[in-house]
């Protein structure tokens, strides 16, 4: 694990490069069809089954040994990228996979998107005439239910701890980003859900859906700020690096959840999402909190945002002054210009400097209403200036008409012959800043700074010898003595480890998949030996093992929990067996709202 | 990291989708309103489509 180190009052503090994942909850129904819940489910399946086949190197929807989980059913990762895809409440969900750049993070994001429109097309061409299959990358149906965008970070358990546990001012300052960052980062929506105030137009898909300021719940009263805490990258104090020589002094990682935003589509609304949260993280890993840039209500705030596209909107902060959204991020800014100016990105997040200064003209071009330069980079302006046309154009049109909501939902429609931000990506209106050959190759291949290139390999390699993935490891089933087959683990425990060029030596002067395994240090294995007949302990291991549902079948055998990952932890996942100090929540029954 | 960063320097950025001449202008403002108005036949066609029927099907029960 490679860390830079800071200094702070309280002595010297590890910095970690902030690896960033994501998922992309979709919305996807059935057009021409009427089932009594809604044709997700239906949906769903179809588009995950065209996934599987095309990038997992399997067409079957059975997941690995997991019990029935609704929020994490059928997950594969996939072996062209290292990224996954399952469904989650019948929504297709993609997961990319674990980046360092978030400019990388943008080409994975869209990415993820492409492989998600082959299979739309794929599945369409399946349904008879007059069915289609729509899908939309947004984060709301327009009827009160909300599906998220989740960022995920890595950052110190310090860091972490800080946010959680033990500096309510560092919580408070990243709310304070998150809320008013929306005016880069909104998708933009037609009207208001959720209780909140009518509103013909505003800036946020979610904001309307924050009743909390923290919290680990992600389907009720969503949290500004997301607690959970399910590393994925080990629990110690120190980050394992077998397999993965890195250089530095190992420090404990922890990863950030965020629930916050909304998907975009936009290239540099998503690289400014992930690059300037980079840099607020980086800042709160080094304690650099400015404890004046907190809001006396992160709630209210969001919504008073959210809610005036015209930005002029005032929010209190605890100091009394009251500012604007853009304000209040010029100031982040301006902390982070400062950091920079002393090297303190260096490192830590690549490019930064080129994101500092695209963040700083995004804010100024905000700050004198530049609407028009606004759209080509932000995905609520230029879903604002859409909707403007179209009023413009059908004078018989209002706000609250049905149509300008269709267009609001086609904005995201991943169909392009449909959605209207591909129609104008096309054109050239939105800005790029990535080359167009750097989407096509995160379709096909897995990141080479991070885990994620050995995953994709492995599971390449593994085949039907692949017995289980998580962002954390990948079982594989071999040859023991004898006849019985035997598990092996090989734990990825470190996400900066496991790059091409610590692996890809290993891979190429191997003969052999276990030979490989043993070079990366793979566990020994689960199990290679029947129990005892009345030994009762054992055999009641022994039928929980991955072992016995090879010979009794999964009805019998129940697997790990599993349900969580880089992209995402579940809240009805039972505790994994091998790490249970993972937290879990739970609640009544029918007691969720969306 | 400082190898990540040149790896990723190496990489070839893209162009502006404006003309170069408008960067940095105000001719930027009309440059980007001249484009918009070309989406103009993307709207139509979407306003062309049966919204009450897309909005009816639309409906996304759960998530997180």
């Amino acid at each position: 694990m490679t860390t830079k180190h800071s200094g702070s009052e309280s002595g010297s503090l590890s910095l970690l490069p902030k690896l960033c994942g994501a998922d992309i909850e979709l919305g996807n129904f059935v057009l021409g069809l009427e089932r009594p819940n809604g044709t997700g489910e239906l949906a769903s399946r179809a588009l995950l089954r065209e996934i599987h086949a095309r990038y997992a190197q399997s067409d079957s929807l059975e997941p690995f040994h997991r019990s029935y989980n609704p929020q994490d059913w059928g997950r594969k990762f996939l072996s062209s990228n290292g990224g996954c895809a399952y469904i989650d409440l019948d929504h297709l969900e993609l997961c990319i996979p674990e980046v360092i750049s978030a400019y990388d993070h943008v080409a994975a994001w869209h990415a993820m998107l492409r492989i998600a429109r082959g299979a739309l097309q794929a599945a369409n061409a399946r349904l008879r005439d007059g069915l289609s299959i729509q899908v939309l990358v947004n984060n709301s149906d327009g009827r009160g239910n909300a599906y998220g965008s989740h960022l995920n970070f890595l950052v110190g358990r310090r860091a972490w701890d800080n946010l959680f546990e033990r500096k309510v001012h560092h919580l408070l300052y990243l709310a304070a980003f998150q809320v008013s960052s929306i005016v880069f980062t909104g998708q933009g929506k037609v009207g208001a859900e959720n209780g909140a105030p009518p509103v013909a137009f505003q800036l946020s898909q979610r904001a309307d859906f924050f009743e909390t300021l923290t919290g680990t719940q992600t389907t009720f009263r969503r949290p500004i700020v997301n607690a959970r805490d399910e590393p994925l990258c080990g629990r110690g104090r120190t980050i394992p690096t077998a397999g993965a020589p890195t250089a530095g002094a190992p420090t404990a990682g922890a990863r950030l959840h965020c629930i916050f935003f909304d998907n975009t589509l936009c290239h540099v609304a998503s690289l400014l999402k992930v690059g300037v949260m980079q840099l607020i993280l980086t800042l709160l890993e080094a304690e650099r909190v400015n404890s004046e840039l907190m809001l006396d209500d992160p709630v209210d705030a969001v919504w008073r945002w959210s809610h005036d596209p015209t930005l002029r909107a005032r929010a209190r902060m605890v100091s009394g002054h009251r500012l604007t959204a853009v304000e209040l991020q010029l100031l982040f800014l301006e902390q982070a210009q400062c950091f920079a100016a002393q090297g303190g990105y260096d490192g830590i997040v690549p490019r930064a400097g080129e994101i500092l200064a695209l963040w700083e003209d995004t804010l100024l071009k905000l700050k004198a209403d530049d609407v028009s330069a606004l759209a080509s980079r932000l995905d609520w302006v230029l879903k604002f200036r859409i909707l403007q046309r179209a009023l413009h154009k059908r004078s018989d049109l209002t706000w609250a008409s049905p149509e300008i909501k269709h267009l609001d939902h086609l904005y995201s429609s991943l169909d392009p012959a449909h959605g209207l931000y591909w129609a104008y990506e096309k054109l050239g209106v939105t800005e790029q800043v990535l080359p167009e050959a750097r989407i096509e190759h995160f379709v096909h291949e897995p990141p080479e700074d991070t885990r994620a290139w050995t995953r994709a390999m492995l599971l390449r390699m593994g085949g039907e010898a692949v017995h289980d993935v998580d962002w954390d490891l990948i079982k594989f089933r071999q040859t023991g003595r004898g006849y019985w087959p035997v598990v092996r683990t090989l734990h990825l425990a470190d996400p900066l480890g496991f790059t091409r060029a610590a692996s890809q030596p290993v891979i190429e002067k191997a003969t052999s998949l276990g030979e490989i395994l043993d070079t990366l240090q793979a566990s020994e294995p689960d199990i290679d030996a029947t129990p005892t007949l009345y030994d009762h302990t054992s055999l009641r291991a022994w039928v929980r093992s991955p072992v016995a549902t090879l010979r009794l079948g999964s009805a019998q055998a129940s697997g790990n929990g599993g349900g969580s990952g880089w992209g995402r932890f579940s809240e009805h996942s039972e505790p994994d067996a091998r790490d249970q100090t993972r937290k879990t929540t739970t609640y009544p029954k029918g007691g969720e709202r969306t | 990291m400082r190898e990540r960063e040149r790896h990723h320097d190496d990489l070839p950025r893209p162009q502006s989708p404006m003309p170069a001449a408008a960067a940095d202008s105000g001719d930027l403002r009309e440059a980007a309103e001249r484009l918009l108005a070309q989406g103009a036949d993307a709207i139509d066609r979407a306003l062309s489509g049966n919204s009450a029927a897309f909005l009816a099907a639309n409906r996304q029960e759960g998530g997180q």
